[in-house]
């Protein structure tokens, strides 16, 4: 398995760099286990001098480790005061140091009870890390650990406890207090016994196998290094400064930089492994535990931070964290597991180098893909095709031009709609000039009209393509997707309005300063953005006259968000400022439908048809009004009505092939149907089903 | 009226509107409502003169409304009155709001029943801006 799969998202199947990590995470278990019992620990050795580079890192580093045992505050600032952490002064402390008696440690008594001195040194020395004189230091600090740790040896831990704090009393006051909280550690030393003995029983007889195989790690432990450092390298672009300083990345970090090495199940310090290897197995259990806890709270916290898709890898690797850390009784299992694992993986790894055709043909598709990807990044790259198919026959086509006059005429008189206008007639508008997107808009918004919700998309989404400037557009469509229940368009459509509006540009700018686009927001974090994006639009208008349109892109919003009063309000208040928009009209009588005011609404319907009686969607509420009040012979009418008044706009097929499909829409014959059913009327509901507007007039009126 | 409405309960009619709605609708549509619901809701709707009238809306196999009980076993039991049924058709009340205020009481699959919004809302057409 190469390297690049785990860190690169572009190949295809549920594969991505955390769920990678995860596997890594098993394998290096394994082989980090054969430190048990073996006298040596290479890679730990190499992080041992890393950590004396002076650089910023180091100093997050010591901060981390200063901060996980316990979460005194406080301990953060000791790694700013470096001068007060010198060795020489524990040194001069201890009063077995030097003495011959001390010189013969690791050897006698249980291993657990070096532990918690070993480990207030690991932490004294790893705050020490940052200080300015650190790698001249490296010399004297490998003399401590046998010092601090033989005295305990001597004196067992109930009696090293109370003369190690008096003897704490005489540091300087800023390592007194970072010293307590290595102070909780014995606390454990009973438990760290059992498991420790534990551990040694279930190795004992495995001894020798792991002595073979105790020269791999290093390997390991680098190419784990490795992931690390890729990970960090493939979100180094997240800007979220939170995410940065999150724990997760910071022990992905000391992962690469070999200031964390994997012992056994658990993560530790890589001074602590070198530090005494024949106690490393009770030191990684006592240093452990507080790493763990952290290290599946920073997994937590990587879960809120990364998007859907790595949030779940981190989910699984944080399973497995959970899981690994209970399976300690399963150790012996585990390691047989992970042998026949690390076979399977080197087998993998030797057939993927391996030169071979299935190589060559990889390449191939490699340079493919390539290829293809910088195709489509350019302009002239694919693009998806405006789908909107054309009635055919036309008659208003070729009509010498005057299609063209009409709307010149239009502009010249400023008027925006006329109710004379057909489908047909616009539509042969948009083949004449198929780049002006203001009639490919007329088009869409006329196709709304008609209760053509699909085509409408096709026609505005061409609009927006043509001309991104052009912005009644935006509003349109964001109409339509709302119809379509489609709500991350809406949001966008409206967005899109909104940014592009010139008339509001200082506003928005405004705003937006104050509230920048959070990309990791909800839907409906964004929607509420958005509409206080609108409101203070509103408030900030000094213009004194009422926008209809912000009006209008609030109230589709509202709508979205199913407040239907607010926006029941907005599209009123945009109907004061334009009383005779018969769009507008049904627009409140759909939003009291939809908030369960049938009543109500047949009202604004009413209106709207009394403005245009050619309006066909209004018609078309209608009907579902009366559906909803159980007037269903009424509904069955208006519905009816609604589908003649779809069909008039059709050109004539001379053929005669299939051409009433696709001009009446389906979802005007599936509520005939459903107030057909209501009525009663089984014959008719089936002759829905053939969209034979027709038949199934003669036989409605025949039955009426 | 069909043989799935009951005298005196206006829930009738929501119950019709559900059936025909299920069956106006073709078979992806069907199926993808079967999908999304994958239940068996049984309604127990008590009107004012305390009779009850009991209707199974099948969404996990045949994705039909039968009057009467489920034949194996309901999924969930819905108990409300026939005023609270039909606001909530009607949109006015939503299912949430009705269990915590108690006018809706569930037996069985809790979950399940947060599902019949979507049904009510699918089987009544919504008017178009």
């Amino acid at each position: 398995m190469s390297l690049s799969l785990l860190v690169n998202n572009a190949d295809c199947g549920p594969g991505n760099a955390l769920q990678g990590l995860s596997k890594r995470f098993d394998q290096d278990r394994g082989l980090q286990q054969d430190h048990f019992g073996a006298g040596q620990a290479g890679p730990s050795r190499q992080g041992f001098r890393t950590q004396n580079n002076p650089t910023g890192r180091d100093a997050e580093v010591a901060r981390f480790f200063a901060g996980s045992p316990s979460t005194q505050p406080g301990q953060q600032d000791l790694s700013h005061h470096p001068s007060h952490f010198d060795v020489s002064e524990l040194q001069r402390s201890l009063p077995g140091y030097n003495s011959p008696q001390v010189q013969t440690p690791n050897t006698f008594g249980p291993a657990s009870m070096r532990a918690p001195a070993t480990n207030a040194w690991a932490a004294d020395f790893l705050q020490m890390g940052p200080a300015p004189s650190s790698s001249g230091m490296q010399a004297r600090v490998q003399t401590p650990p046998s010092a601090i740790s033989s005295p305990v040896n001597a004196q067992g831990p109930m009696q090293w406890q109370p003369q190690y704090m008096n003897r704490m009393n005489q540091f300087s006051p800023m390592t007194t207090q970072s010293l307590p909280a290595q102070m909780q550690a014995p606390h454990n030393v009973v438990d760290w016994d059992k498991e420790f003995q534990m551990h040694e029983a279930a190795l004992a007889p495995e001894q020798h196998i792991l002595n073979e195989t105790v020269a791999k790690p290093p390997i390991d432990d680098s190419e784990l290094a490795r992931t690390a450092g890729m990970l960090i390298d493939h979100v180094k672009d997240e800007q979220n400064p939170k995410f940065q300083n999150s724990q997760f990345l910071t022990l992905m970090r000391q992962l690469r930089d070999h200031e964390v090495v994997v012992e056994g199940d658990k993560m530790i310090a890589a001074e602590q492994a070198s530090g005494s290897v024949a106690s490393t197995s009770s030191k990684g259990k006592g240093k452990s535990l507080p790493l763990g806890s952290d290290f599946s709270e920073s997994l937590r916290g990587a879960d809120r931070l990364f998007g859907p898709n790595e949030g779940a890898a981190a989910a699984q690797l944080h399973e497995r964290v959970a899981q690994v850390a209970q399976e300690t009784e399963n150790d012996r299992y585990f390691r047989e597991e992970n042998e026949a694992y690390k076979k399977y993986w080197d087998e993998d790894r030797q057939q993927a180098s391996a030169p071979g055709a299935s190589t060559a043909q990889t390449q191939e598709w490699g340079a493919l893909q390539d290829q293809w990807d910088r195709f489509e990044v350019t302009n002239t790259g694919i693009k998806p095709v405006s789908s909107y198919v054309f009635q055919t026959h036309n008659p208003y086509l070729n009509r010498n031009g005057s299609s063209t006059t009409r709307h010149h005429s239009m502009h010249a008189s400023g008027m925006s709609r006329t109710l004379s206008e057909s489908v047909l007639e616009l539509e042969a508008a948009a083949q004449e000039s198929p780049g002006d997107a203001a009639v490919w808009y007329e088009l869409g918004v006329k196709q709304q009209e008609n209760e053509r919700e699909q085509k409408a998309v096709e026609a505005l989404e061409r609009a927006a393509e043509l001309d991104p400037s052009y912005i009644p557009t935006y509003l349109a469509l964001a109409i339509s997707y709302t119809n379509d229940s489609n709500r991350m368009a809406t949001h966008k459509a409206i967005s899109e309005w909104i940014h592009r509006n010139p008339r509001y540009r200082d506003i928005v700018n405004e705003y937006r300063a104050q509230h920048p686009v959070d990309p990791q927001a909800s839907l409906t974090s964004m929607f509420q953005d958005l509409i206080e994006c609108l409101i203070t639009i509103v408030r900030n208008d000094t213009s004194g006259l009422l926008d209809a349109d912000v009006q209008i892109a609030l109230a589709v919003l509202l709508n979205t968000n199913e407040e239907y009063l607010k926006a029941q309000d907005c599209f009123r208040a945009a109907l004061s400022a334009r009383p005779e928009d018969w769009l507008l009209y049904n627009r409140v009588g759909a939003t009291l439908a939809n908030s369960g005011n049938p009543t109500a609404a047949i009202d604004y319907y009413t209106r709207a048809l009394e403005l245009n009686p050619s309006y066909i969607r209004a018609r078309f509420n209608l009907g579902i009004s009366c559906i909803n009040l159980r007037r269903h012979e009424e509904a069955a009418q208006h519905i009816l009505d609604a589908l003649t008044l779809q069909e008039s706009d059709h050109a004539p097929d001379p053929s005669g092939f299939n051409e009433k499909r696709g001009v009446t829409s389906k979802a005007l014959w599936d509520s005939l149907k459903t107030a057909c059913l209501h009525m009663q009327k089984i014959e008719l509901a089936t002759l829905c089903d053939h969209y034979d507007l027709e038949r199934f007039r003669a036989a409605f009126y025949d039955q009426a | 009226m069909s043989d799935l409405s009951v005298d005196g309960f206006k829930s009738s009619e929501i119950i019709e509107a559900i059936h025909a709605f299920l069956s106006t609708a073709n078979e992806t549509e069907r199926q993808s409502q079967i999908k999304k619901t994958n239940g068996i809701i049984e309604f127990r709707i008590s009107n004012a003169e305390k009779k009850e009238a009991v209707w199974t809306l099948d969404l996990k196999k045949t994705g039909k409304v039968t009057k009467g009980p489920a034949k194996p076993k309901a999924d969930v039991t819905l108990l409300m009155t026939d005023d609270v049924f039909q606001q909530l058709a009607d949109g006015k009340l939503n299912g949430q709001k009705a269990f915590m205020s108690g006018k809706l009481k569930t037996k069985g699959n809790m979950m399940l029943a947060t599902k019949l919004d979507g049904v009510l809302k699918a089987a009544k057409a919504t008017a178009k801006l």
